[in-house]
């Protein structure tokens, strides 16, 4: 499921291309706004995999906005009544640009060099791929104690040792919070619940090894241990 | 080119076949128009906008896309054929103004609100074509667009000392109106008698620009 957020200032113009989005299958309109103020508050608040975005509007324009998108960044797509800032929309990133007046096909075309992020896991179906020889080992969250960026890679910390998880740790991040994971260090994510001891070197102590902590980051992990 | 794609536009759709003539025709007429300014007077974004606006009201409101096309259609005859005239009567000036502001309130809604105070007796008034069309347009792209609450568009009238005064009100800075529209401002001050015929300021609040035009 695509999740898109429209910002158009003409409240005509907002609907009409709402309505055309809403005909098209696997999308789903996640919020409209009227300007780039509560454009970019919806953008916050829904994460979405693409922004439809008008370029002449009050206050903070379009290609205004898309220097001001929060990472991960939101494909972009334009909408406006001339091209002259196609250039610039494509130098700022933008994946499409659609004039006015907007048709079905041109939605679609846009549609098409939209990719949807993973889809949004049912958490308990949740598992880290290690890849072995000829088959993928699927290890469940409660199984691993910590992922570890290394170079690139991740790897688990498991029982059975450090096994190579696909995925950066930031993807991860974002999937294991669910699961009582925290960063405690810039390449380093604990399941708080293995966490056996806290040294006074700021270091977590698990059955499966040490790791530091990150000064900015301690005071977060005390609080949450009830420290 | 944005004369050409307007001008083009009706023809082509009321006369499909014979639109290549059509279009030659209105080139021809195009070309003999001369005035930057009123070549430049509907903008590629005013145009593209409108039938953006239409698009939108075909499915959602028929009536009200009827009354849009009726509006364009207003403006596109005045452009080919009223625009050659050194003046028409403020009456069909005005016609052609609330043509204009018809499409930009369908467009922008509730943001854009309008007054006119114009006295009946000055009606027959003369004044040049796509004047005061000139002003209200700045007024509603640089006054009024940029502004989340959108705001007024007052448009008054006044006849003394042999002249007649027209002015346009906005809730602008009035200096973005001026940056964005020094070539329109520029040619309309040209076609006045006296450059002090246009005239700029503040009133209540609001920023007026206006211009003298001596009734023969």
């Amino acid at each position: 499921m695509i999740r898109i957020v429209v910002i158009e200032d003409e409240p005509l113009a907002r609907e009409h291309l709402v309505d055309l989005l809403n005909e098209l299958p696997g999308l789903c309109v996640v919020a409209s706004a009227e300007n780039g103020r509560l454009g970019l508050a919806a953008i916050a608040a829904q994460r979405p995999d693409a922004v439809f975005l008008d370029i002449e509007m009050p206050g903070i324009k379009g290609t205004e906005l898309m220097h001001m998108l929060p990472e991960p960044r939101p494909a972009l797509v334009f909408v406006t009544a001339y091209p002259q800032h196609a250039i610039e929309a494509f130098a700022g990133g933008a994946v499409h640009y659609l004039l006015k007046p907007i048709s079905r096909v041109g939605v679609a075309q846009a549609i098409a060099r939209i990719h949807p992020k993973d889809e949004p896991l049912q958490k308990e179906w949740l598992r880290l791929p290690v890849r072995k020889k000829g088959a993928t080992r699927l290890l469940r969250p409660q199984e691993v104690e910590a992922l570890v960026a290394d170079l690139g890679d991740c790897v688990a910390w498991t029982p059975e040792g450090r096994l190579p998880v696909d995925g950066s740790l930031s993807h991860w991040e974002e999937r294991l919070s669910d699961h009582g994971f925290l960063r405690v260090h810039r390449n380093a994510l604990v399941r708080l619940d293995a966490v056996r001891e806290v040294t006074g070197e700021d270091e977590l102590v698990l059955a499966t090894g040490r790791l530091a902590i990150s000064r900015r980051r301690m005071e977060e992990v005390r609080r949450v241990l009830g420290l | 080119m944005a004369l050409l794609i307007l001008a083009y536009f009706p023809w082509a759709v009321v006369n499909g076949i014979e639109s290549l003539n059509a279009y030659k025709e209105v080139t021809r007429l195009g070309f003999g128009l001369r005035d930057e300014a009123i070549r430049s007077k509907l903008s590629p974004h005013f145009i593209f906008n409108a039938m953006n606006t239409l698009t939108a009201q075909i499915e959602k409101d028929p009536q009200a896309a009827q009354a849009t096309t009726e509006h364009l259609a207003q403006l596109f005859r005045q452009v080919i054929t009223a625009s050659d005239q050194p003046t028409i009567p403020l009456k069909e000036e005005l016609a052609f103004v609330e043509a204009y502001l018809g499409i930009e309130r369908a467009r922008l809604g509730e943001r854009l609100r309008v007054t006119v105070d114009v006295p009946e007796a000055l009606e027959a008034a003369q004044v040049p074509p796509l004047s005061l069309q000139v002003l209200v347009e700045n007024a509603v792209k640089h006054g009024v667009a940029p502004l989340e609450q959108g705001g007024e568009v007052r448009i008054g009238a006044e006849q003394k000392d042999g002249a007649l005064h027209l002015w346009v009100e906005d809730p602008g800075p009035g200096v973005s109106a001026l940056q964005g529209t020094g070539t329109a401002l520029a040619t309309l001050r040209q076609r006045l008698e006296k450059p002090e015929d246009l005239d700029m300021g503040l009133v209540a609040g609001q920023h007026r620009v206006g211009f003298r035009w001596r009734q023969a």
